[in-house]
C-alpha cells in the first residue's frame, strides 16, 4: 500500500513538473511574441505602410434562430475594409430569422448556380439583398454550424474565407486586423482572431465600443480564463506554427486550403478545432510549407455564459469536441513530417488537456484520501494545496502581465484589482469545478465511443 | 518516507514560498506599470489638447499632399533625426527614418538604404526599395528591379506602386529583360507586374513568351497582360488558349475575349458555357453577357440555344449578376482580373 502510494506521489510530481514546464516555455515564448506584435503594430500604424494590400474577403455567417442577433451581427460586419462580401448562411431556422433578413435587407430568391464544392444538407434557395448588393443569403436544411459554413464557402466569390459567428461582436477594424499576418507571410493559410468576453463591455449597433468587468463572478473567472488561453496559450503555440485551434467565432481561412481538406466536418461538435488539426495533419504529411497563425490583439468579442449549468454544458461540449479532434487526427502525433505540431502540441494536448483532467481530479484524490487515511502527511498535504493553487495564480497573474505590456483594454484601476483579486479565487473552486465536468466529458466520450464500437461489431457480426 | 522524498518536499515548500512571492513582485510590477501608463497618458492628453486643433486647422488650409522639403528648409534637422533613426534597433523606428528619408529625397544615407534593401525582414526590404525609388529614380531603377525579382513574397500592390512611381519610361526595358531571364518558377509572379509598362515592351515581351513553351500559370499570367492592354491584334491568340486542356487557361482567355472580343466572339464562348469547371463556365457566362451589355433579347437567344442544363444555370446568374444594383459581375479568383496586391 505504502509503495503504491509513494509511486503513486512521484507520478503526480512529474506530471505536474512536467505539465509547468511547458506553461513556463509558453509564456516565454508568448512574452517575446506580444513584444514583437506590439513593435509591428506600432509599424503598421505608419501611414501607408500596409494600406491597399488587403486581399478581398467573403465573410461567412452561420445562423440558427438568431432573429434577436441577426441584423446586430451583419451592422458589426460593416467594415473599414476595401472589398469584402458577406454570406449568411440560414442554418434551418424555426425562428424568423429569414423574414427578419428579408425585411431589414429587402430579399430576392436569386439564381446562383451554386457549385456543390463541398456536401453539405440540400441549399433551399439564394437570395441576394437589393439594398446591399454585397449580401446574400443561402437558406438551408439544419446540419450545424459547420455544415453552414461550408455551404458558405461553396458560394464565396473571393479566395479568402472569414468565418463570424452570429453573437460576435467586432469592431470596425477587426478584418483588416486578421489579415495583417496573411499580408507578411504568404505561406499563411489560416489565420485566428483573439476572442475576448463581451460581457460587460459596451457596444453600439454590434459594434464593440469600450471594455469593461462584468458583475458576476462566474463571468469574471471567465475573463481571466480567456486572458490565459489567448494571451500565452496561443500566443505561445503560435511561434512555433503549433497551435491546434481557431475559434469559430472568428477566424479567417484560405478557401482553396480550406476546400482541399474537405472543410468542416459536420459529426463533431468541436469542427474548428478538428479543422486546423486536420490541416497541421494533411498538410505537413504534404510537406507543404504552411502556417497556421493567431492576431494576438483582442478583435472579437464573444458573450461567455452567465448561469452554472450552460457553462457547464459549454464546458463539457469543448471537452468532447477536443477529444473529437484528436481521435479523428490521430495519425498527426509523432508524424514524420508533424513538427512541432505533431511531436509537441498534439501530444502535450492529449497528455495534458485531454487527460488533464482525469489525472488533476485523481491527484486531489489521492492527497485528500491519502490524508485522511494518514498516509500522506499534513505537511505533504499543505505543501501540493500551496504548490497547485501557487501555479495556478503565477499562471493567471502572467497572463496579466502579458495584457499589462500589451493592449491594456481594462482601462481603469479598478478593474486590475478585480483580475487579481479573480487570478486568485479561481483557484478555489472555480478551478475544481471546471475540472470536474471535463473529467465527466472524458468518461462520457470514452463511453459513447464504446458504445459505439459494440453497435458497429454487433452490425459486422449479428450472430 | 524515501530520504529523496523528503528532499523533494522540502524543496516543494520552499518553492511554493518562492511563487507567491514572484506572485506579490509581479502584481507590484503590473500595478507600477499601470501608474506609469496613466502618467504618460495624462502627458499625451494635454500635449494632444494643445496641437491637434493646430495641426487639423494647418491641414484644413492647405490640403494638398506635402511637397519634399528642400536642404534648406530643414530647420528642425529631420533628416538627421532620420538618419539616426535608421541604425536603432527596433524596426519601428527604423522605418519611420526610411519613409522620412525617402519623403525629404535625402541622398547622403544611400549605400545604407540600399543595404536596408537588402535585409530579410520584408517590411524593412520594402520601405528601402520605396525609399531609394524616391530619392533616385534614375540610379534605383536596376536595384529595385533586381530586388523586386528576388522578393516575390513583397505584396504585389506595393511593388506595382513603387514601379510606377520609377515610371514606365525608365522600368519597362530592365524588367521586360529580368523577366525573360528569370527562372521559370519566378516568372507568374513577375509578368503581372509587365501591366506597369509601357505597351511597346509589355506586349512584344507576352507574345514571345506566349510562343514559346512554357508552364501553365506562365501562360495565365501572360494572358492576363494582354487582356490588360486589350489590343485586339491579339484576338486569334486568345481563342487559341479557349481549347486549353488547362482549365485556369481556358477561364482567363475566356475572361480576356470578353474583355477586349466583339459580339461574334460569343459564339466561340458558348462552348465553353458546358465546360466541367465552374470557374471555366463562369467565366464564359460574364464575357458573353459583357459582350452585350443591354441586349437582354440577344442574351436569351444565346440562352434558348443551350441544351446543357449547367451552361443554361450558369448564364441565368451571370445575366442576373449583370442586372444587380451597382454591381455587373462580381468575382475576381481563383483566374478573374489580373490583381495586383490581392495578397497572394
Amino acid at each position: 500500500m505504502m509503495s503504491f502510494f509513494l509511486a503513486a506521489q512521484w507520478f503526480f510530481l512529474l506530471y505536474f513538473l512536467a505539465l509547468n514546464a511547458v506553461y513556463a516555455m509558453l509564456i516565454f515564448r508568448a512574452l517575446g511574441g506580444v513584444a514583437r506584435y506590439v513593435q509591428s503594430r506600432d509599424v503598421a500604424g505608419l501611414p501607408h505602410l500596409l494600406g491597399g494590400f488587403a486581399p478581398p474577403v467573403t465573410i461567412v455567417v452561420p445562423a440558427r434562430n438568431e432573429e434577436a442577433n441577426i441584423l446586430r451581427t451583419l451592422h458589426s460586419l460593416q467594415q473599414h475594409y476595401p472589398e469584402y462580401e458577406i454570406v449568411v448562411v440560414n442554418d434551418g431556422s424555426t425562428d424568423r430569422t429569414l423574414e427578419v433578413l428579408t425585411a431589414a435587407y429587402s430579399l430576392k430568391p436569386f439564381p446562383e448556380a451554386y457549385r456543390a464544392r463541398l456536401k453539405t444538407r440540400p441549399v433551399r434557395a439564394v437570395y441576394q439583398s437589393t439594398v446591399d448588393s454585397r449580401l446574400r443569403v443561402i437558406d438551408k436544411e439544419q446540419g450545424g454550424r459547420g455544415d453552414a459554413v461550408n455551404a458558405g464557402v461553396n458560394i464565396a466569390h473571393y479566395p479568402w474565407v472569414c468565418r463570424v459567428d452570429a453573437d460576435s461582436v467586432l469592431q470596425r477594424d477587426s478584418l483588416m486586423l486578421i489579415v495583417e499576418p496573411l499580408l507578411e507571410d504568404p505561406t499563411v493559410v489560416a489565420c485566428g482572431g483573439t476572442i475576448r468576453v463581451a460581457n460587460g463591455c459596451k457596444s453600439q449597433d454590434g459594434l464593440f465600443v469600450e471594455a469593461d468587468l462584468p458583475k458576476g463572478p462566474l463571468v469574471l473567472f471567465q475573463v481571466v480564463e480567456y486572458l490565459r488561453a489567448f494571451l500565452y496559450g496561443r500566443m505561445g503555440w503560435s511561434p512555433m506554427n503549433a497551435h491546434l485551434i481557431i475559434s469559430g467565432a472568428f477566424g479567417i481561412y484560405h478557401k482553396e486550403t480550406f476546400v482541399a481538406a474537405g472543410g468542416y466536418r459536420s459529426d463533431t461538435v468541436g469542427e474548428d478545432m478538428e479543422l486546423v488539426v486536420r490541416l497541421h495533419r494533411t498538410l505537413s504529411a504534404q510537406r507543404k510549407s504552411y502556417r497556421i497563425t493567431f492576431v494576438p490583439e483582442p478583435i472579437c468579442w464573444s458573450t461567455v455564459p452567465d448561469d452554472i449549468g450552460t457553462l457547464r454544458r459549454q464546458r463539457m461540449r469543448w471537452q468532447v469536441g477536443l477529444a473529437e479532434s484528436l481521435a479523428m487526427n490521430r495519425g498527426l502525433m509523432f508524424h514524420r513530417q508533424g513538427s512541432f505540431a505533431g511531436w509537441f502540441a498534439y501530444p502535450f494536448t492529449v497528455f495534458f488537456e485531454w487527460l488533464g483532467p482525469v489525472v488533476e481530479t485523481c491527484g486531489y484524490l489521492f492527497v485528500i484520501i491519502g490524508f485522511a487515511l494518514g498516509i500522506v502527511s499534513l505537511s505533504v498535504f499543505i505543501t501540493f494545496m500551496l504548490l497547485a493553487a501557487g501555479f495556478g495564480i503565477l499562471l493567471s497573474t502572467c497572463a496579466l502581465l502579458l495584457e499589462e505590456i500589451s493592449f491594456r483594454l481594462y482601462k481603469r484601476p479598478r478593474h486590475i484589482l478585480v483580475l487579481f483579486a479573480i487570478a486568485v479565487l479561481e483557484n478555489f473552486g472555480y478551478r475544481q469545478l471546471n475540472t470536474l465536468w471535463r473529467m465527466a466529458a472524458v468518461f462520457q466520450h470514452l463511453h459513447r465511443g464504446a458504445r459505439a464500437r459494440l453497435a458497429r461489431r454487433k452490425r459486422e457480426c449479428p450472430a | 518516507m524515501s530520504s529523496d522524498f523528503v528532499s523533494i518536499l522540502v524543496a516543494a515548500r520552499w518553492g511554493s514560498v518562492g511563487l507567491m512571492v514572484i506572485v506579490l513582485v509581479m502584481m507590484t510590477y503590473i500595478l507600477c506599470l499601470r501608474a506609469v501608463l496613466l502618467m504618460r497618458e495624462r502627458r499625451y492628453a494635454k500635449l494632444s489638447a494643445r496641437w491637434t486643433p493646430i495641426l487639423l486647422e494647418g491641414g484644413a488650409r492647405n490640403p494638398k499632399p506635402l511637397p519634399a522639403v528642400a536642404p534648406g528648409e530643414r530647420l528642425l534637422k529631420i533628416d538627421r533625426l532620420a538618419r539616426r533613426l535608421l541604425s536603432r534597433r527596433s524596426v519601428r523606428k527604423k522605418l519611420l527614418g526610411l519613409v522620412t528619408l525617402g519623403q525629404l529625397r535625402d541622398r547622403l544615407e544611400w549605400p545604407r538604404l540600399c543595404q536596408l534593401a537588402q535585409s530579410g525582414h520584408p517590411l524593412l526590404s520594402l520601405a528601402a526599395t520605396q525609399a531609394i525609388a524616391r530619392i533616385d529614380p534614375a540610379a534605383a531603377t536596376e536595384t529595385v528591379v533586381s530586388l523586386v525579382v528576388r522578393h516575390l513574397n513583397w505584396p504585389a500592390a506595393k511593388v506595382a506602386g513603387i514601379l510606377e512611381d520609377i515610371g514606365p519610361e525608365r522600368v519597362s526595358e530592365p524588367l521586360a529583360r529580368a523577366l525573360l531571364q528569370a527562372p521559370e518558377s519566378h516568372r507568374p509572379g513577375l509578368i503581372p507586374f509587365l501591366a506597369v509598362c509601357n505597351y511597346s515592351t509589355a506586349l512584344p515581351t507576352v507574345r514571345q513568351m506566349l510562343h514559346e513553351p512554357h508552364a501553365d500559370e506562365v501562360i495565365a499570367s501572360c494572358l492576363h497582360v494582354i487582356g490588360k492592354f486589350g489590343d485586339r491584334q491579339d484576338l486569334p491568340l486568345l481563342y487559341r488558349y479557349l481549347t486549353h486542356p488547362r482549365w485556369h487557361v481556358r477561364a482567363v482567355a475566356a475572361g480576356c475575349v470578353g474583355k477586349m472580343g466583339r459580339r461574334a466572339d460569343q459564339e466561340k464562348l458558348a462552348p465553353l458555357l458546358a465546360d466541367r469547371e465552374w470557374w471555366v463556365r463562369y467565366r464564359a457566362a460574364q464575357a458573353i453577357v459583357g459582350l452585350s451589355p443591354r441586349d437582354d433579347q440577344r442574351l436569351r437567344d444565346i440562352h434558348g440555344t443551350l441544351r446543357d442544363r449547367y451552361a443554361r444555370d450558369i448564364l441565368t446568374q451571370a445575366i442576373a449578376e449583370g442586372a444587380r444594383p451597382g454591381q455587373s459581375g462580381t468575382d475576381l479568383s481563383p483566374t478573374g482580373r489580373m490583381r495586383i496586391g490581392a495578397g497572394r
